[in-house]
């Protein structure tokens, strides 16, 4: 067992609080989080949390239009999904293709990886 | 095999305007230019300034074409329509020591041929720029300086010579030049290869080289590398303004432009050939040079700041404009360092004397135009002549150059023209997109754009400048 | 509004009739990103007329390109991305009456007559020129990125430079990859987050380099797209010489000193193929300029008052065209007061030219004392406004020029202070407000400095307390 202390910024608000945390390692298992401070609101606490014990991103990427007056589309996960999980996402969405018309939030890849979460347009795209 | 009566290497401005004054006759001309676009030399990294002629010494080959280029420079700008401003110059002397030296400059420049020369006292100073330092005490006034965009003034040359049927020959780097049964010049480039009877070496910094190959004067070749800075636009352009020269140099010149900004130039160190970057101390000398001159002026507003080469004939120092001693037909146009600019027209007048020496027949062409349709600038017309514009084109509408109102129009006409752009910096060159402030940085996606669209080729195909100048590769989704 | 042929007095002095369309409104907004679309928006609810005019061709401006989430978190109270905190502005703007004009440049903004409505404005397009009428003018234009020659980087001009903002219009727009190998020079937000996109597609990014002591950016951007993927973070380093004929072949980095020079013998060279600048954004205030309006040296941006009146009366200035935001939230804010306060202004305007002959004065006038004059001092490297009119009280907003672990806000007018806040840091990647009242302005004479000074030393008393 290794007790630890890991000081990051907060990114879930613009405040940027200096968060410390202390946690405990057994092996290769998961961290066991005793501790969070620096943290001004609930939201700060439950990151720092996920933060040590798997840490979770909105990923952002675009795919390609088809028929569009934009070349490309930018997506984003509707939700964080796993940040080790970053690059297979980016993977599985290369060879995305949508076509034209698009209305924000449409869904441009079903639970991604089988996270569960869809990825879907940022924005609006027209016909050409 | 394409055969010529001319040949003419080098398509900077020295070349461009033996181009453009030749053209007038029933010749077969050519001019071959190793890049991929004229003017990409020595020619656009100048300071544009078109010197009176006071500065180079009576009896020298610069002091015969400096003055009158820069007489010449009225009529060019007038039939050729490019901008030109005659408004004039001072010399600043800021001790006894300099203002002996402008009393020399004053006569060596009326034995030049340079009219009005005047020495005046600082409320005249005041008077001709505000902004001149006030401890200058006195200054050498010229009112026949000017100043031109010196790539503008090659272009329009090279578009006027082109409509007088004069072919131009791009990324024809020379690779070998040999002698014809009847004694002419094979010239072997990397597009082609073609016949002359006369060859004109105008090919600046590689004069030496083309001299070598062609069998003339054995020459070396200094680069005399010079920095230059431009600052954005000023409410009203600076007159320019010289600080008193040193045996070695004309010092740091700060100087309008035809387009408002300043400009400071330039330096002077020899450097290892073909070294065009920039350099601290040389932008800081710079910077202080026009401090001293413009205390005033504002050096956070840079825009660009670039460096280019001066042709320099190790010990000559002059021009070398004649007929090769060594070699029938080959004619000199060579060691073109400054004054080139100021003194282009008038090197072409002398090329035509050279031409005619050689027994070329000179028959005038009867459908030869002096003049040339400058392309339009939207930004300087009327209202009405802008309604009209979009009314014949949506594209003169639609803006691609924020910083310089360029519209899309203006910028695939500099592509249309002959010769026209391929590169984004060409387009820059022609009609100023991408020129401003912001250096390309909300344009230049636009512009490559329309490059492509015109050139027929994929965006990773337009260059910045030179073939080997990619912006951007191939696409980064491809939907596979 | 209607359109119309108008007679036009040409340059050269003789009338002539012509056919360029003019058109009315009471608020013209120049500009269709976050804040014009926000001051359109703050306008038309306030009851005005407004016409929204933007030189691309769709509404979002910038943040078309910014396809990173961290939008939206105190306007929306939910994260979004670039293109969707544009989104939802443009469909507000779409459920309104608001006439949208695209692709549409405005070359130049002129005062017209008293009896007029106020501002002439004059407008390119591929429609054709057109002559825009209004009361009153919201500046939106946003701003433009430093570039290398600004910050005078020797050596030679190969491609392969970009200012971040660029390389990502061809990476997220036009689908073109700037490059294989990175170095960015500069810790602003926008080459933080190029760091994180360019290693998403693949490419490899070698550095960050910063030329001050700490990172530009915010916290969450050093987090999210440098630490995430590895990328180091080099501070007190600078990019002196730029090395290719053709294409960027490398770059040569060296430490800089306490006074930000070079420091001879710590060159060191890196080869990459590209280099994103993210050194600073500059408002874009030239058309502004052309109109008279005076620019506060400190921002580049218009010297306003409270309301976020320019110098020219009637020419309303709001987001990054008046001074760099940190947060699109926040150009919002600001945009919704700067709409509010030219629809005042223009239905003022209106009242007193209905009024008739002798009325058609600036509005509220005589209601005007003497405007306060506001100064930075002490660690604040600016502060908006520059001029404080309404004394019933404002928020002064302002950026430090260094970080600080402990600094104090005070706000004081020749002797006397009005505000002393309490010790916290500070960070020049953040923009800061502190408020003013009115009873505070009471006490105001002349001019209100806001400054901000470091506290050095162990717990202070009102700590203590």
């Amino acid at each position: 067992m290794t007790r630890y202390v890991e000081t990051f910024s907060c990114t879930t608000c613009p405040s940027e609080c200096s968060l410390s945390v202390t946690a405990d390692r057994a092996g290769s298992g998961e961290p066991c989080v005793l501790n969070v401070t620096g943290n001004r609101c609930a939201r700060g606490e439950a990151f720092a949390r996920q933060e040590i014990v798997r840490p979770v991103r909105v990923l952002t990427t675009t795919v390609l239009v088809n028929g569009g007056d934009e070349r490309l589309l930018p997506v984003r996960t509707a939700a964080p999904i796993p940040r080790d999980l970053s690059v297979e996402a980016m993977r599985a969405l290369r060879s995305v293709v949508v076509d034209a018309p698009i209305r924000m939030g449409d869904v441009v890849l079903a639970d991604v990886l089988g996270t569960g979460v869809d990825v879907i347009a940022s924005m609006d795209i027209d016909r050409a | 095999m394409d055969r010529y009566d001319i040949v003419i290497v080098g398509g900077g401005i020295v070349g461009c305007a033996i181009a453009r004054q030749l053209a007038r006759y029933d010749l077969a001309i050519a001019v071959v230019e190793a890049a991929n676009d004229i003017a990409c030399g020595s020619t656009k990294a100048n300071g544009g300034l078109v010197h009176a002629g006071y500065d180079p010494a009576p009896g020298t080959c610069k002091a015969r074409v400096n003055a009158r280029g820069c007489e010449l420079y009225g009529r060019w700008s007038e039939e050729l329509g490019f901008a030109f401003r005659r408004c004039g110059s001072m010399v600043l002397a800021f001790s006894d020591g300099d203002r002996a030296q402008l009393e020399r400059l004053r006569v060596q420049g009326e034995r030049n041929g340079v009219q009005g020369l005047e020495l005046i006292g600082p409320d005249v100073i005041r008077e001709h720029e505000p902004r001149a330092s006030a401890e200058a005490t006195s200054a050498l006034w010229c009112p026949s300086t000017g100043y031109v965009d010196p790539f503008e003034v090659a272009i329009a040359a090279a578009e006027n010579a082109a409509a007088n049927g004069v072919a131009f020959m791009r990324e024809a780097p020379v690779r070998a030049i040999e002698r014809t049964g009847d004694g002419g010049f094979r010239i072997v480039t990397d597009r082609a290869a073609m016949e002359g009877r006369v060859l004109i070496n105008a090919a600046g910094n590689e004069c030496a080289d083309i001299s070598r190959m062609a069998g003339g004067e054995t020459m070396e070749m200094a680069w005399r590398q010079g920095n230059i800075v431009v600052l954005d636009h000023e409410a009203r352009p600076l007159m320019p303004l010289y600080p008193t020269p040193t045996p070695v140099s004309k010092g740091v010149i700060v100087t309008g432009t035809v387009h408002g900004n300043t400009v400071i130039t330039a330096t002077a160190h020899e450097r290892a050939a073909g070294d065009t970057e920039t350099y601290a101390d040389d932008i800081e000398a710079l910077l202080a040079g026009a401090r001293k001159l413009v205390p005033d002026l504002d050096c956070r507003r840079v825009v660009r700041a670039f460096a280019g080469g001066r042709a320099v004939i190790r010990g000559l120092n002059d021009f070398m404009i004649r007929r090769s001693s060594c070699r029938p037909g080959l004619i000199q146009a060579a060691g073109i360092q400054s004054p080139g600019v100021a003194s282009a027209p008038a090197i072409a007048e002398r090329v035509e004397e050279l031409v005619r020496e050689e027994g070329l027949a000179l028959a005038p062409r009867a459908d030869w135009d002096p003049h040339r349709c400058a392309p339009t600038d939207f930004d300087t017309a009327s209202l009405e002549q802008q309604q009209a514009l979009i009314e014949l084109d949506p594209a003169w509408g639609r803006i691609v150059c924020r910083c310089e109102t360029v519209p899309e129009a203006e910028i695939v006409e500099a592509i249309r023209r002959d010769p026209g752009a391929v590169s984004v910096e060409g387009v820059k060159r022609r009609c100023r997109a991408g020129m401003g402030r912001c250096q390309s940085g909300f344009c230049q996606s636009k512009v490559v754009r329309i490059l492509a669209r015109e050139l027929e080729c994929d965006p990773w195909d337009v260059p910045l400048e030179d073939a080997g100048s990619p912006i951007v590769y191939g696409p980064v989704k491809e939907g596979r | 509004m209607t359109e119309q042929a108008v007679l036009h007095t040409s340059a050269t002095g003789g009338a002539v009739e012509e056919q360029v369309p003019s058109m009315e409104c009471d608020v013209a907004v120049i500009g269709g990103g976050p804040a014009g679309m926000g001051a359109a928006l703050a306008a038309e609810r306030a009851g005005s007329q407004v016409l929204l005019i933007e030189r691309n061709e769709h509404l979002g401006g910038i943040l078309r390109q910014c396809i990173h989430p961290g939008f939206g978190l105190s306007h929306f109270k939910e994260e979004l991305t670039g293109p969707e905190y544009a989104q939802r502005f443009i469909d507000q703007v779409k459920r309104t009456d608001i006439e949208v004009l695209t692709e549409s440049m405005v070359i130049a903004i002129d005062r017209e007559p008293d009896e007029a409505p106020g501002h002439l404005l004059t407008i390119m397009s591929p429609d054709g020129m057109r002559r825009v009428r209004c009361g009153s003018v919201v500046l939106a234009m946003g701003c433009r990125e430093r570039t290398r020659s600004e910050i005078k980087i020797p050596g030679s001009r190969p491609a392969g430079v970009f200012t971040a903002g660029l390389a990502q219009r061809y990476l997220n727009i036009e689908n073109l990859a700037p490059g294989h190998r990175a170095v960015i020079l500069g810790s602003g937000d926008i080459g933080l987050i190029m760091a994180r996109r360019l290693s998403l597609e693949g490419c490899e990014v070698e550095g960050v380099y910063e030329l001050m002591p700490y990172a530009n950016g915010l916290a969450r951007n050093v987090k999210n797209c440098l630490e995430d993927f590895g990328i180091p973070l080099h501070l007190s380093c600078t990019v002196t010489r730029i090395i290719g004929r053709g294409r960027l072949e490398a770059v040569e980095i060296s430490q800089v000193d306490d006074a930000l020079k070079p420091i001879s013998g710590t060159e060191r060279t890196v080869p990459c193929d590209m280099l994103l600048l993210s050194v600073g954004l500059i408002p874009e205030n030239e058309l502004a300029c052309a109109a008279g309006v005076q620019l506060d040296p400190r921002t580049r941006g218009a010297a306003v008052d409270d309301r976020l009146m320019t110098t020219v009366p009637g020419v309303f200035s709001c987001g990054n065209v008046l001074h760099v935001h940190d947060l699109a939230d926040n150009v919002t804010a600001e945009a919704e007061r700067a709409g509010a306060a030219a629809a005042a202004w223009a239905a003022e305007r209106q009242r007193a030219r209905q009024g008739g002959p002798g009325c058609a004065s600036e509005p509220d006038a005589d209601l005007e004392q003497v405007p306060l004059e506001v100064r930075p001092s002490g660690l604040a490297g600016y502060v908006v406004p520059a001029r404080i009119s309404d004394r019933s009280g404002c928020r002064l907003f302002f950026r430090v020029r260094k970080p600080v672990e402990r600094g104090r806000i005070r706000i004081t007018s020749g002797d006397v202070t009005l505000f002393e806040g309490k010790p916290r840091p500070f960070k020049p990647s953040c923009m800061e407000s502190a408020p003013v009242t009115g009873r505070m302005l009471a006490e105001a004479h002349g001019e209100v400095t806001l400054s901000i000074e470091e506290i050095t030393g162990g717990p202070c008393d009102d700590q203590i307390r």
